[in-house]
């Protein structure tokens, strides 16, 4: 009797055992260290220089270096802070693989935040070379995308101003946008989410390297067109943020407008409101772009008295016209190249789906014949710390 | 037997942690798009029609689960044959929803982790849970469907700052016919699904209230499974079309201030406490419904085998994602109707047959 309770026991005992191993083994069986992970936080894209697939670099952060570097220590052989490295193969993912031939750790993609696209492969088709890092679970969708003229390599290898990861710096390039708004910062995400609708063209912020004081660094540069999925064009910073107004995408920077006989005044955006419709009337696509706009004066170059309501109105007017014109100019080039880098044709899609079903076909043709409305309401709200140029006046009797 | 009572307010979660279930990790019906929201709403009317079907059924037969039904309205024989039916049904639900957490938990964080691995500790919790009765499932069900629901509710903030109304627009554009099938399959899976609960009705303790909870619960699913997805398609866009598990990777752009971001884990608690609750009460009903139809005393010793059973099946019924998909979007419509609409159809028709001739008879 007493025999079989222990027995009991002991079977118990044994069991539980079991089922805690087993609760224990449903554990992540691909969990890494932190010391045994090369953590990527730049990649490039690049088709191979030799047979087809894809090089791709990476910048690999050394992390002691960081920390050494901000104790000041320093040191005779100091390291870079990140190094750089470059494989192949006929596929992204096969490449990213091979990088372990020279990495001896594996490669972590989770922490990656930009990817810089060459312009071969954007000219290529941009989707094919992309594909992997929506599919990979541990690439993010918020990683930024930039277009690059030179080897993505060199823009991952270039001194970063101040900071000492480039791909970093790169993040906070792209965080501060709204400073002049002359830019416009793509995510994987967007880049995916515009890519799946039928008659929207693409954008990507531009990124070279420019020589200062022999030291490679970093240069926003424009902005390229993608139509379906390849490189067909470029705006300038004026024509970006004729885009941005239009996406509504203004959060900040500045506008200098002539003011009539001579000199310039230089405002300071506060925000910008858009509402736009697009409409199928007369065979044409009518398309109505308001835009409100808050602005300051933040500098001028004449030594007149801008204060007075009645200057604003005119300095409201002068901005009016200067937002027109850089809405315009992106008009001009977007319907020179083609491409309804606005969604137009999304709008209508979403309002109205069953004109948008017969107009979609061609609605190239229809983008570049499209009738563009543009209202502007400018409004001068604040002067800064002074109301006019330090000079002497006159009474006013 | 399970002597156990649970409350009509239990049944009201239970139901609405039955119905989120699987389907909140693997949508069907997301060609619509935009219009998921449509479709999940459709298919809750058509859920509650075959809710309808079962409860009328049940009325007739108040305080007899389904296998019970059978055998009163068909005999030993064919009532027993049709229990077989379901109990294939119930199954087939059990583990293709093993299959699908495993799946999702494969190609999102556990990459490397052998299936074994995944299935086994699941199992044996939801065998344990199981043989402790449906009292102890409608409780411990109580704190997840409300973590779930909370967090639900904390993602609607989460999602503010990226979230694009626009995105849910235009409303209707695919042809009516695309949109009745996809929304017969929300109505089949997982609202049809529900038919499960004909084994659990007979433990409630307060039998008036029954009707009142199940409607109730599978409106509480519909609202939240149509919030989530809402949330998706908004904040994806027509992107949400191409992704497997778009409820799960709309969690991952989410970016407040640099500080709430990597939220993943919401998604996954959210699925693994619902699949866990569906998962038992698919075992619980196969494991009662065995019993019963081979007159057992308990149903408790058949936990263990028909869990093992659910493993198996899990590892088996799908052998890869594309053939699941395909299956939900090309046979699970006809496959689950059979289930929740023609069965209990004939059952409720010969039950009013003879009904009648019975009445007829006596005077």
């Amino acid at each position: 009797m007493a025999d079989d309770r222990r027995k009991n026991r002991i079977f118990r005992g044994s069991l539980g055992l079991l089922l805690l191993s087993l609760v224990l083994s449903g554990g992540c069986w691909d969990r890494r260290e932190l010391e045994t992970l090369a953590v990527v936080t730049g990649m490039g894209l690049n088709y191979a220089a030799q047979g087809d697939g894809y090089e791709v670099a990476f910048q690999i952060v050394r992390a002691a270096q960081l920390q050494s570097a901000s104790g000041g220590a320093g040191g005779g052989g100091e390291l870079k802070p990140v190094w750089i490295l470059r494989s192949t193969g006929p596929t992204v993912f096969e490449a990213v693989r091979n990088a372990t031939f020279q990495s001896s750790r594996r490669l972590f993609l989770s922490h990656n935040q930009v990817l810089i696209i060459s312009e071969a492969v954007a000219k290529g088709g941009l989707l094919p070379a992309l594909e992997f890092f929506v599919r990979d679970h541990e690439p993010r969708n918020t990683q930024w995308l930039l277009l690059t003229p030179d080897e993505p390599v060199e823009i991952l290898d270039a001194a970063a101003g101040l900071e000492r990861v480039s791909a970093l710096a790169i993040v906070d390039l792209m965080k501060q946008y709204q400073l002049t708004s002359k830019i416009k910062p793509v995510y994987l995400a967007d880049y995916i989410k515009t890519r799946i609708e039928k008659t929207t063209a693409n954008t990507l912020p531009i990124i070279r390297i420019y020589e200062t004081a022999g030291k490679k660094e970093l240069l926003l540069d424009g902005t390229a067109i993608l139509k379906e999925d390849r490189l067909v064009g470029f705006l300038d910073h004026k024509e970006t943020r004729g885009l941005l107004w239009v996406l509504g995408e203004v959060r900040g920077g500045v506008i200098t407008v002539d003011l009539p006989g001579g000199g310039k005044a230089t405002f300071e955006i506060f925000d910008a409101i858009p509402k736009v419709k697009v409409e199928f009337k007369e065979g044409r696509v009518q398309v109505k772009i308001e835009i409100k706009e808050r602005a300051g004066l933040g500098a001028q170059t004449t030594y007149a008295d801008l204060s007075t309501p009645e200057q604003f109105k005119k300095l409201e007017n002068l901005q009016t016209k200067a937002i027109e014109d850089e809405i315009r100019a992106a008009l001009a080039k977007a319907k020179a190249y083609k491409a309804d880098i606005f969604g137009f044709g999304e709008y209508l899609y979403k309002h109205d789906h069953r004109t948008w079903q017969r107009l979609q076909k061609e609605w190239e043709r229809y983008f570049v014949d499209a009738q563009v409305e543009i209202k502007i309401e400018a409004m001068v709200e604040e002067l800064g710390l002074v109301t006019r140029p330090a000079t002497y006046r006159e009474l006013r009797k | 037997m399970d002597q156990g009572r649970i409350s009509a307010g239990q049944l009201t979660l239970l139901v609405m942690s039955f119905t989120i279930g699987s389907w909140i990790v693997l949508p069907t019906g997301l060609q619509s798009g935009q219009n998921i929201w449509l479709i999940i709403l459709f298919g809750l009317g058509g859920g509650m029609f075959f809710a309808c079907l079962g409860l009328l059924l049940y009325r007739r037969f108040p305080g007899k689960n389904l296998f019970e039904i059978h055998e009163l309205v068909f005999g030993p024989v064919i009532g027993k044959f049709f229990s077989l039916l379901y109990l294939w049904f119930f199954l087939q639900t059990g583990g293709g929803t093993l299959g699908v957490f495993v799946t999702m938990l494969k190609s999102t964080v556990f990459t490397a982790t052998p299936d074994l691995a995944l299935l086994v500790p699941w199992v044996i919790i939801v065998i344990y849970g199981c043989r402790r009765g449906i009292e102890v499932i409608a409780r411990s069900n109580q704190p997840l469907i409300l973590a779930t629901v909370g967090l639900i509710l904390i993602s609607i903030l989460l999602v503010l700052n990226i979230f694009e109304a626009d995105n849910l627009l235009p409303f209707l554009d695919k042809p009516f016919s695309r949109i009745a099938w996809d929304a017969l399959g929300v109505a089949v899976f997982p609202f049809g699904q529900g038919v499960i609960f004909m084994m659990i009705l007979p433990r409630v303790n307060r039998q008036q209230k029954v009707a009142g909870a199940v409607f109730g619960g599978l409106i509480g699913a519909g609202l939240v499974l149509m919030i989530i997805q809402s949330l998706a398609v908004g904040v994806l866009g027509k992107v949400a079309e191409v992704l497997v598990f778009p409820t799960y990777e709309f969690y991952r752009i989410i970016d407040i201030a640099q500080v709430l971001t990597r939220l993943e884990l919401i998604p996954l608690l959210n699925f693994l406490t619902m699949g866990f609750i569906k998962i038992m009460l698919c075992l619980y009903a196969l494991a009662f419904g065995t019993a019963q139809l081979f007159n057992l005393r308990t149903y408790r010793p058949l936990a263990i085998p028909i869990g093992v059973l659910l493993l198996v099946v899990a590892r088996r019924i799908f052998p890869s994602v594309s053939e699941h998909m395909r299956y939900f979007e090309e046979v699970q419509p006809y496959y689950g109707l059979f289930f929740c609409l023609v069965l209990p159809l004939i059952t409720l028709g010969t039950a009013l047959l003879r009904g009648r001739a019975r009445r007829e008879m006596a005077p």
